[in-house]
């Protein structure tokens, strides 16, 4: 019978995972079946059983494996358990090191999964769009995540790539009466029907086919609904809502909470329709700007690329002339948190994750784990030495090498499992507090979540496995008789990998120290800047009231003469964290075609006192000039980027109305500080405006608010009192900023610790190795402290190295991370030569503690056996 | 003693029906054949591994043939605990049926 050649490869693989024992009689067996399939029904058939027969046997040959090398491994387990209990410390240092920086890994990684499982749960998510604009104003373009509300219906009905479209508006800080309770709710949505079929907006009650169809109808989620009414039924019960007016809503459902993945995300949403009662023209005009966030679903198979021109024609036909130059595009659903912070996006859903951050997060998270493993390299190595005489009598009573690498490997897998366990425990344990700093509840645990058993089980095996290769590989290279002849081997890790690996560690520490002081640094500069006004016991109240017109300041003048408020302030538009109103002005004698955009609000003459804004020239609004009605402020930016010489008593224009300027106030920070200061322009506020500044005594302030409520409640008692310190709309604009600040002082303290505990170890490990030379060195007359400094210098000079390759690469960083910021602290030398005097005192302590307890040990004690 | 399994007293049956022949392919064969379907080589030889590792089973590596590509067969041998394991097995199975005799009755008509 004729040979015909088998598959190589899988005979190979066959050999490979069968084992050396019974290895070639199984190929054999293979062999022979396969020769006689091939003489019977051809090659193709014959090779095709093959392959399917070695991978179908995989599984069960790796079980053979494990159960034929059961005792082996038994044995292994056994001689790893012996070596950790004989260098406990050792052991500890590596399992604590390694667990910290597991449990910090895991954690970000979590994080990290979360931030990008944005939007996952939407069935339709590949199909669904937001439509964005792109806004052309004085001169630069303006992106925009919302639209006017006709936009939607339209392009719906004549772009036939459309198949659906939703629209949302969004409100915020919402006052809501339920029976005689006053909530305020931090975000609600008014959204189509077709909201609850576009995304997964799982209702527990009502109808979801018609739950949004009526107006003034509304659902609210699960904890809304606890909170509101206990345990009644909500169905049916009404909730009062404060929009420009006062309304009732009738709860029409409720929806399961929505997830923290989504930028959907909102505890109540109301019926579209009921802004066609509340808003009247205002829901059906066409305008450029808009404020409707409008998703569209295309049709399966429709290339979105061809649908932005298509919407863009359609907005076209519609806009005023001055008005076509913008333009429309889609953006994608599952991009929409990611990227808008980074483009500058306004109007946007949520406040919108970062891609930055993400890198910044997995960044720190990967640092850790390298460190940690560094750790456990260094202080495996270090052991080298002492476990060569091991390995040489394994040696001579016939033990392979590959049985000592797997025994190393097996060492290496067990102490990471243990860490692992530890790391999980730690884990477990800062979820909170990483839910805390992140303010949203991360859906991640180790038992509930899928993904983190088997993550865990491959990180045990991978870190366990590169950690221990090097010792396994290295120490199992040499012959017994060299071993035991020459001693140590000069293998490259006996000194030189180790500082390197130490240089490293205390590199990524010393950069994580200088980030995170300036990080810090930047954050109480953000928190206690001089913005130009005086920012102490100065509350915005909310005019929104029920009869809107004309009672401004009656309002103003009650809680004047009957509260001990100093002073109060008319004012509409009143900027707030990521809010400004924007005009475009024409100014005089300049021949602009496009005008200007200034930052604009409307304030009375008590704006400037109540505030505490200083005039530079000219004089403020009086109460009593009628001509006033058409004049206006301008602050000292606005005066420079007008290039007026003297602008007191020039003109500018709004729209057709002619304005004089009276006064040039000093600039102020009328938003966060990663703005510049806008030029900005303080029109004359009428009796329409919609809030009230009013700056209260420095003591007794809550009896003077409750007074003010008082006040309010009897001009209008169904209105509902809506107050905000202006300090604490200041301070929120920097949660992101202060949230990454403590997670990186967290994540520093595990850097420092976890570094501490690798030349902890590697210096009680060289001290020990190098007993005897400390005894001669002392018999010989050296003093204690000469034998300090001569073992401390190497690692002071090994500290300063990474401190010096750590400086410029934090300065990037952090100044690139600064650049977010219009205005940023000066940082100065001071945090460099913190993080290396920081990461010097550290490092020493572990050295010196060590050194100083061998120098002083009795040299007869260590040189009494030769 | 523990009982075998039913592919374990398969294995061991083919075993001592082939005698001398007990080998990998032998026995997939055989054992195929009882039970009407095609076993992997792989399912075979752990089960095979795990008759020696409990003492049913020894193996033998015999000379290298041609056929085979120059790779010897391992012949597979009966050990006395195997046969007490494998008559344990068998007796446990006659007295089980005994126990339930309407069912031979009722088979039987």
């Amino acid at each position: 019978m004729k040979r015909i050649k088998s598959p190589r490869i899988a005979a190979w693989l066959l050999a490979r995972i069968s084992g050396p024992e019974s290895g070639l009689s199984i190929v054999g067996d293979y062999e022979e079946i396969f020769q006689e399939l091939a003489h019977e029904r051809g090659l193709i058939a014959a090779r095709s059983w093959y392959w399917s027969q070695v991978l179908k046997s995989l599984p069960m040959f790796i079980i053979n494996f494990i159960f034929g090398s059961a005792t082996m491994l038994k044995n292994y387990l056994k001689l790893a358990y012996r070596n950790i209990l004989r260098h406990k410390r050792y052991a500890v240092l590596n399992i604590i090191g390694l667990a910290v920086g597991l449990a910090a890994c895991l954690l970000m990684a979590g994080y990290v999964i979360h931030e990008l499982s944005f939007e996952t749960m939407h069935p339709f998510r590949d199909r669904v769009f937001r439509i964005n604009g792109r806004i052309p104003m004085g001169g630069q373009t303006l992106l925009n995540a919302v639209v006017c509300a006709p936009f939607g219906p339209a392009v719906e009905e004549s772009v036939p790539e459309i198949e659906e479209s939703v629209r949302i508006l969004r409100l915020h800080d919402v006052p809501v009466r339920v029976e005689d309770r006053d909530f305020k709710e931090e975000k609600m949505f008014f959204a189509e029907q077709e909201i609850l079929e576009v995304f997964t907006v799982p209702l527990v009650r009502g109808n979801p086919k018609t739950a949004l169809e009526a107006p003034f109808t509304v659902i609210i989620d699960e904890t809304l609904a606890r909170k509101y009414f206990g345990d009644e039924n909500p169905y049916g019960k009404i909730i009062r809502l404060t929009l420009q007016r006062t309304y009732d809503f009738q709860v029409t459902g409720v929806m399961k909470n929505m997830p923290s993945n989504t930028v959907l995300r909102t505890p109540m949403i109301a019926s579209f329709a009921t802004l066609y009662q509340t808003h009247g023209e205002a829901a059906t005009r066409w305008v450029s700007w808009g404020m409707i966030t409008t998703f569209v679903r295309l049709r399966m198979g429709a290339d979105p690329a061809t649908v932005d021109e298509k919407i863009t024609a359609v907005a076209r036909t519609h806009l005023d002339e001055e008005e076509k130059d913008a333009s429309y595009y889609l953006q994608p659903l599952g991009r929409i948190y990611i990227e808008n912070a980074a483009y500058g996006m306004n109007n946007d859903l949520d406040n919108t994750g970062s891609i930055t951050r993400l890198y910044i997060f997995s960044a720190v998270a990967l640092l850790i784990l390298i460190i940690a493993a560094i750790n456990f390299i260094n202080l495996s190595t270090a052991k080298i030495a002492g476990r060569l005489k091991e390995v040489g009598i394994r040696k001579t009573c016939g033990a392979l090498r590959s049985h000592l690498i797997k025994q190393f490997l097996t060492e290496s897998v067990l102490i990471t499992a243990i860490a692992m366990g530890l790391g999980l425990t730690l884990f477990s344990l800062f979820k909170p507090r990483l839910d805390v700093y992140l303010g949203k509840t991360l859906n991640l645990g180790v038992l509930t979540t899928p993904w983190v058993l088997p993550a865990v089980a491959a990180l045990i095996l991978i870190v366990g496995f590169l950690a221990g290769s090097y010792p396994a590989f290295f120490l199992s290279r040499f012959p017994a008789a060299i071993v035991f002849r020459y001693g140590v081997p000069r293998g490259p890790s006996r000194y030189g990998l180790r500082r390197v690996l130490v240089g490293v560690q205390f590199f990524i520490a010393g950069a994580l120290i200088v980030s995170t002081l300036v990080v810090h640094k930047q954050v109480r500069y953000s928190e206690t800047k001089d913005l130009g006004y005086n920012k102490d016991n100065l509350i915005i109240l909310s005019n929104r009231n029920a009869s809107r017109l004309e009672n401004a300041s009656l309002v103003k003048n009650q809680i004047m003469s009957r509260t001990e408020a100093l002073s109060v302030a008319l004012v509409d538009n009143f900027p707030s964290a990521g809010n400004r109103n924007i005009s475009t002005v024409r100014i005089e004698g300049k021949a602009e075609k496009e005008g200007t955009i200034v930052q604009s609000l409307e304030v009375d003459a008590d704006f400037i006192p109540a505030m505490g804004l200083k005039m530079v020239t000219g004089r403020n609004f009086e109460q009593e000039r009628a001509a006033d009605r058409e004049a206006v402020l301008i602050n000292e930016t606005a005066a420079l980027s007008f290039g007026l010489e003297d602008p007191i008593g020039k003109f500018l224009y709004r729209g057709n109305n002619a304005f004089r300027i009276v006064g040039i106030h000093q600039d102020w920070n009328t938003n966060s500080i990663h703005s510049r200061i806008y030029p900005t322009v303080l029109f004359p506020a009428d009796e329409t405006a919609g809030e009230l500044v009013v700056r209260l005594p420095a003591e007794r302030t809550q009896q003077v608010i409750s007074r003010i409520r008082e006040v309010m409640y009897g001009l209008f008692p169904e209105q509902i009192f809506d107050y905000a310190y202006v300090d604490d709309l200041h301070l929120r604009a920097y949660d992101e900023e202060r949230r990454l600040a403590s997670l990186l002082i967290s994540f520093c303290q595990l850097t420092v610790l976890v570094a501490c505990l690798g030349i902890f170890g590697l210096a009680a490990y060289s001290t020990e190795q190098r007993t005897k030379e400390i005894g001669i060195r002392k018999v010989l007359g050296s003093s204690v402290a000469g034998i300090v400094i001569l073992f401390t210098r190497n690692y002071a000079r090994w500290v300063f190295v990474a401190n010096i390759f750590a400086w410029p690469v934090a300065y990037f960083a952090v100044n690139k991370w600064l650049q977010a910021f219009a205005f940023r602290t000066p940082f100065g030398l001071l945090p460099f030569v913190l993080a290396g005097l920081i990461t010097l005192a550290v490092a020493l302590i572990s050295v010196v503690f060590q050194t100083v307890k061998a120098a002083l040990a009795n040299p007869v004690q260590s040189l009494r056996y030769e | 003693m523990d009982l075998l399994t039913r592919l374990e007293e398969t294995i061991l049956v083919a075993v001592i029906k082939l005698g001398d022949g007990a080998y990998g392919v032998a026995i997939n064969r055989e054992v195929s054949k009882v039970f009407g379907r095609t076993y992997t080589m792989g399912g075979l030889y752990f089960a095979l591994d795990q008759l020696v590792r409990k003492e049913y089973l020894m193996k033998r590596l015999a000379d290298p043939t041609p056929q085979r590509g120059g790779r010897s067969k391992t012949y597979y041998r009966l050990t006395p605990e195997g046969k007490e394991a494998l008559e344990a097995t068998r007796q446990h199975q006659i007295r089980l049926w005994k126990s339930v005799p309407e069912f031979e009755t009722i088979k039987g008509n």
